[in-house]
């Protein structure tokens, strides 16, 4: 008894924690973060997104289309809090939550065993991985809360008899197709192994057959609007074979033979990848610059000993559930397997599911294997408690430190200094490069400062194009040529600090922007009077 | 079909890079390796005298590769000396001398020493650059904190982390099927868990031994994945042995061919 409150205290402790200086850490919002956060915006005065469609099931983020939640999520909490960051990942932090207690809900419904439901609720409340991912406004985080809400009401209906959680867990699991991509292969997988599981009694009742039919119908508007859509969406435009190395490899060979032996090779690479011990418990969550020593995994790295433990003794716990679970272990990271680029610990969220179930479970063994050795226990549980300290500390402070500069630093800051003194400008230009001279990165001001400014969409909606950058009201954002710049008073420049303008020109910096580590970001230039 | 699995390899050996002599050294490693599972299970398993599962052995990679020849008689002496503790019975010196041997293997294999005997101590880890920057700026960034608890925060200790994940890394699924095939890696996870079912104290000699070669690599920042494994191929042709016998033979087969599709990629 006394084990279970520490949990839940300890559970209850995480769980606030998520919601603490949601606009500080991390330190800036991403640029998927924005994209999703300026078409919400845009949606809730026009009913239109950025890129002035009505209503958009799939909209138009940077490059690609995006995934509906996404937009609609935050939507909400966009009109009640405003043009925040609170604001936008709060919704984030509340699934997150919620897929803490649905997790453990989960378990009690699978074991009756309500200590390992705490614990497995424990491990994922203090997953470094879920710590972040709840805290970030990104589709996968939602996704993960549909499958766990799904799955859960998938046993409840199935348990106890309820029709109503049926279909709710069917909706659930159509819900998470309409958050993230992975979820397009992750879900169907999960709901063909229920179906397979536990054919004996799905089979037999009518509500499953409704239920299937009422996922199937909630699908179609977005299966239209990924048909309309399909050369632009990410499922067509990140898939493996778009990796420029395995391109080349693949138009070295056209056999088709060899064709598919190089793709297949190259899903099992990045399969491995993902499901290794040292990407799951030692680095996969990848808060601190990659060089850095002081990494976290999905989970704090003990666990990978609770992990291979619950691998063995996983029937014990859950019997019969036991092959779904091995099932879902197996089928989590194969949808980011198929996506090219680097390791990316987005797409594979889903993980943390089956490895949250597998390593509470060979905790729990641990646990009672110790016994009555009351002293082991509590120092296992004062280690524990350190390593989450420590990761607070490190997510809290170091975080926003080291990795301010890729989450385009700066452009928020722009643009409150730019809405207090909009009047003082007829031009306000800014450069999308950000980063240091040695090596710019191209970001996306333009869709940071209209969000921050309030700016009527309206004016984003009819934007023109320029020849290297886009423009918007008194806005344009485009790289700035110093040499080539005619330099005219009333304007505004927004630059990465080394960019510096020729001295001729008698420009004076009005406003400096400096990295959380002090680093200088951005500087804004104006004609000295 | 123990012949047969090692006429396999030498065929193999000879096709993949005609060097008679690495293909006689790799032939005999497995010798010996399997001669490590029989005299290590104590059993005189028919099964793996008669199961022609057991000629496929003779296609890893691991004894078909063009591999450095220092290392296989490396490992030859790794299966020899770890037989020789089991029949002795001076054990604490045959530990001793397994220990040292292991670490100087593992240290050569990725690098750490250079022949006749060169410490290369900039390999170790413990001098990265990059590690001990970090060490620094995570102290710089923590002057909040009192100083003492910094240094017990941010210290070199930290290097006993990145020797833990690399451990973890070196049994990854790629490192495993490129140098056992994917279809080696189910009888090794059922060799594993039958031995987990049915522990001992013998075979903690497995788990040291396997723990001290991926020390040696882990400590090295050059690591050399394959020699790291052909080091230790006694101890898994030992798992894969092991589990041969209870494989659902359909599915290794299936799984065989798969394998050589992956493996046969361009």
């Amino acid at each position: 008894m006394f084990i279970k409150k520490i949990l839940l205290i300890l559970i209850f402790i995480a769980i606030l924690a998520r919601f603490i200086g949601l606009d500080w850490a991390p330190p800036h919002l991403s640029n998927d973060e924005i994209g999703a956060a300026y078409a919400a915006y845009s949606i809730s005065k026009t009913l239109k997104d950025g890129a002035n469609h009505f209503l958009p099931i799939l909209w138009q983020s940077h490059g690609g289309y995006g995934s509906p939640l996404a937009v609609y999520i935050p939507l909400t909490s966009i009109v009640i809090f405003g043009n925040n960051d609170f604001a936008v990942r709060l919704p984030a932090a509340i699934l997150g939550s919620l897929t803490i207690i649905f997790i453990g809900l989960l378990v009690k419904e699978l074991t009756k065993n309500s200590k390992l439901a705490l614990m497995t609720s424990f491990l994922l409340a203090i997953s470094p991985w879920h710590f972040f991912a709840s805290r970030s406004a990104l589709e996968s985080n939602y996704a993960l809360f549909f499958i766990v809400l799904g799955i859960y009401m998938f046993f409840f209906g199935l348990n106890k008899n309820k029709h109503w959680a049926t279909i709710i867990s069917f909706v659930s699991f159509a819900l998470s197709i309409y958050s993230y991509y992975t979820e397009w292969v992750l879900t169907p997988l999960i709901i063909l192994s229920l179906i397979f599981f536990w054919r004996r009694t799905i089979l037999k009742k009518k509500i499953y057959y409704l239920a299937i039919l009422v996922f199937g119908l909630l699908l179609i508007p977005l299966f239209i609007s990924f048909i309309q859509n399909a050369n632009s969406t990410r499922a067509t435009s990140e898939f493996i074979s778009k990796d420029i190395a395995l391109g080349q490899l693949l138009a070295e060979h056209p056999n088709p033979i060899g064709k598919g032996q190089i793709i297949l090779k190259a899903i099992l690479d990045k399969y491995s990848s993902y499901s290794s011990l040292d990407y799951l418990f030692f680095y996969g969550a990848k808060i601190l610059p990659k060089e850095n020593p002081y990494q976290f995994g999905f989970f704090p790295a003990p666990f990978v000993i609770a992990f291979i433990w619950g691998l063995y003794k996983l029937k014990s716990h859950y019997k019969g559930s036991s092959n779904f679970i091995y099932f879902l272990l197996i089928i989590s990271p194969v949808a980011a397997s198929m996506t090219e680029g680097e390791i990316n610990n987005w797409r594979s969220l889903p993980q943390l599911l089956p490895i949250a179930l597998i390593s509470a479970s060979g905790t729990l063994f641990i646990w009672d294997f110790i016994k009555k050795n009351y002293w082991i226990k509590s120092l296992s549980l004062g280690f524990l408690l350190i390593s989450f300290m420590y990761f607070l500390l490190v997510y809290f402070r170091h975080f926003p430190l080291q990795k301010a500069v890729g989450y385009q630093y700066g452009y928020k800051q722009i643009a409150l200094y730019v809405g207090e003194h909009y009047d003082e400008f007829e031009k306000i230009i800014i450069d999308q490069r950000f980063g240091d001279k040695d090596y710019y990165y191209i970001g996306v001001p333009s869709s940071y400062i209209p969000f921050y400014t309030y700016l009527d969409p309206v004016k984003v909606q009819n934007a023109t194009a320029l020849l290297n950058g886009i423009a918007f009201d008194k806005y344009e954002f485009r790289e700035i040529n110093w040499a080539r710049e005619k330099v005219e008073k009333k304007y505004l420049y927004a630059v990465p600090s080394d960019l510096v303008p020729n001295p001729e020109y008698n420009l004076k910096v009005v406003y400096e922007i400096q990295l959380p580590n002090w680093k200088p970001a951005f500087k804004l230039y104006s004609l000295a009077k | 079909m123990v012949i047969a699995a090692l006429l396999l390899s030498f065929s193999l050996n000879i096709i993949n890079h005609r060097n008679i002599l690495v293909g006689i050294l790799n032939t005999l490693l497995l010798f010996f390796s399997i001669h490590f599972y029989f005299k290590f299970s104590r059993q005189k398993s028919l099964f793996i005298k008669r199961s022609p599962l057991v000629v496929l052995i003779g296609a890893i990679p691991l004894f078909t590769r063009a591999n450095d020849i220092f290392i296989i008689f490396m490992a030859i002496g790794i299966s020899l000396l770890t037989l020789f503790h089991l029949t002795t019975k001076f054990k604490k010196i045959s530990i001793l001398i397994i220990t040292i041997y292991f670490l100087f293997a593992s240290f050569y294999a990725n690098g750490l020493i250079k022949l006749p005997f060169s410490f290369q101590t900039n390999l170790l880890i413990f001098n990265d650059d990059w590690t001990n920057l970090y060490i620094t700026q995570m102290k710089a960034e923590s002057r909040y904190v009192p100083y003492t608890i910094r240094l017990l925060l941010f210290n070199s200790s930290v290097n006993f982390y990145v020797i833990l994940s690399k451990m973890a890394g070196l049994f990854m699924l790629k490192n495993l099927y490129d140098v056992l095939l994917i279809a080696n890696i189910y009888p090794l996870v059922k060799g594993l868990t039958l031995d987990l079912k049915n522990w001992n104290k013998s075979k903690k000699l497995l788990i040291f031994c396997i723990l001290l070669v991926s020390l040696g690599m882990a400590v090295s920042r050059s690591v050399e994945v394959i020699n790291t494994f052909i080091l230790l191929s006694p101890f898994l042709i030992y798992f894969i042995l092991k589990g041969l016998n209870s494989v659902n033979k359909k599915i290794y087969l299936a799984l065989f061919l798969f394998s050589i599709a992956i493996a046969t990629s361009p």
